[in-house]
């Protein structure tokens, strides 16, 4: 199918999203439901059959649904944080990368602000939501790296070294890369991006969250 | 320049001094890396200390603001006997983020100073 008609086809069906996305609307934004349900619609764009014989819309309104669903299921956390800052958040973590790319060094908050032309405070809110975003979804960050080096790694003697163990063990393989390269093999949050091939925001993502989770498991014990 | 910030022994009060923190290292001139270090430190220090704190305690994060450097203090009425343990992962996390680290407990008062500044990591 060509892009004109792809386009044309999405926009053709665009109610259908609103159709579904209404039912949801006491669950979260409106506005975030609509951009999750366009994902099920161009999925049902890209994936429909003709030649089954069915209506599209009976194809495409379950994929609706299903991402829309998919995406209130994902939300592991109630907190909401406004598009606005998700979108400035996402825009100062490219700037970071591409700031230490430049200059070959991780940049001051007042090169990050004058460089997107936004205000300090701007900079500070998008590291915060950054924060915050850590406790939820960490479906983009599910990315596969080499073995951890968990077993020889020289962990220190804790008191409680073995409850240590079993917790880092318990992390997913990038989260306990991301937490030994920090505190044991002191690297700075520049140079794990770097050794993962992954966005600084990333990696304080991960530590802010690890973190969390660690001192919840340890303190539980 | 020094600033403090009273907050309630409660977990959920680390979010504001994380952004002071982020706030007053910005001021500093700290590098993004060393901000976000700065933020986590505080994270894990305020937490650290709640969690040894009464629940009626009041605890008090001071922040002085150099060029190059942002050192932190937080402080409050504590149960434990001692100053923070120092063998536990906390403590290591903490070690990592800060360049300088303490704790003391002067008559029931817990603290734990951290300093974040630029260059050291910067350097390798």
């Amino acid at each position: 199918m060509s892009a004109q008609k792809r386009d044309l086809e999405i926009a053709e069906h665009i109610g259908l999203v609103h159709h579904v996305a209404r039912h949801y609307r006491s669950h979260a934004e409106f506005e975030d439901l609509i951009q999750v349900g366009m994902e099920g619609l161009i999925f049902a764009v890209d994936h429909f059959d003709s030649e089954l014989g069915n209506e599209f819309s009976t194809y495409a309104v379950p994929c609706i649904r299903g991402a829309i669903q998919h995406h209130l299921r994902d939300r592991t956390s109630s907190i909401r944080i406004p598009g606005r800052l998700q979108e400035l958040a996402l825009k100062v973590s490219r700037a970071v990368d591409e700031l230490t790319q430049i200059h070959s060094r991780s940049p001051t908050i007042a090169t990050i602000a004058a460089h997107l032309d936004i205000s300090v405070e701007n900079v500070l809110a998008a590291l915060e939501v950054n924060h915050t975003r850590s406790m939820m979804s960490t479906d983009d960050e599910r990315i596969r790296i080499a073995e951890s080096s968990l077993d020889d790694s020289n962990l220190e003697d804790f008191e409680n070294r073995e409850s240590v163990l079993q917790a880092l063990r318990a992390l997913p393989k990038l989260e306990q890369k991301v937490v030994l390269l920090r505190f044991y093999e002191n690297l700075t949050q520049t140079q794990i991006a770097n050794e993962l091939n992954i966005s600084q925001m990333q990696v304080s993502r991960i530590l802010a969250r690890t973190l969390i989770t660690l001192r919840s498991t340890l303190t539980s014990l | 320049m020094t600033v403090a910030l009273h907050l309630p022994a409660e977990p959920e009060y680390a979010a504001l001094a994380r952004t002071m923190a982020a706030s007053i290292g910005a001021r500093c001139e700290l590098t993004f890396d060393r901000v976000e270090d700065a933020r986590l430190a505080i994270d894990e220090a305020f937490n650290q200390v709640v969690l040894n704190a009464p629940a009626d305690a009041e605890i008090v994060c001071t922040f002085i603001e150099e060029i190059g450097a942002l050192e932190f203090m937080v402080q409050s009425r504590t149960l434990l006997e001692d100053a923070l343990p120092t063998n536990t992962f906390s403590w290591t996390v903490l070690s990592a983020l800060a360049d300088e680290l303490h704790t003391s407990n002067v008559d029931g008062v817990l603290t734990v100073v951290a300093r974040v500044q630029e260059q050291t990591n910067e350097a390798a």
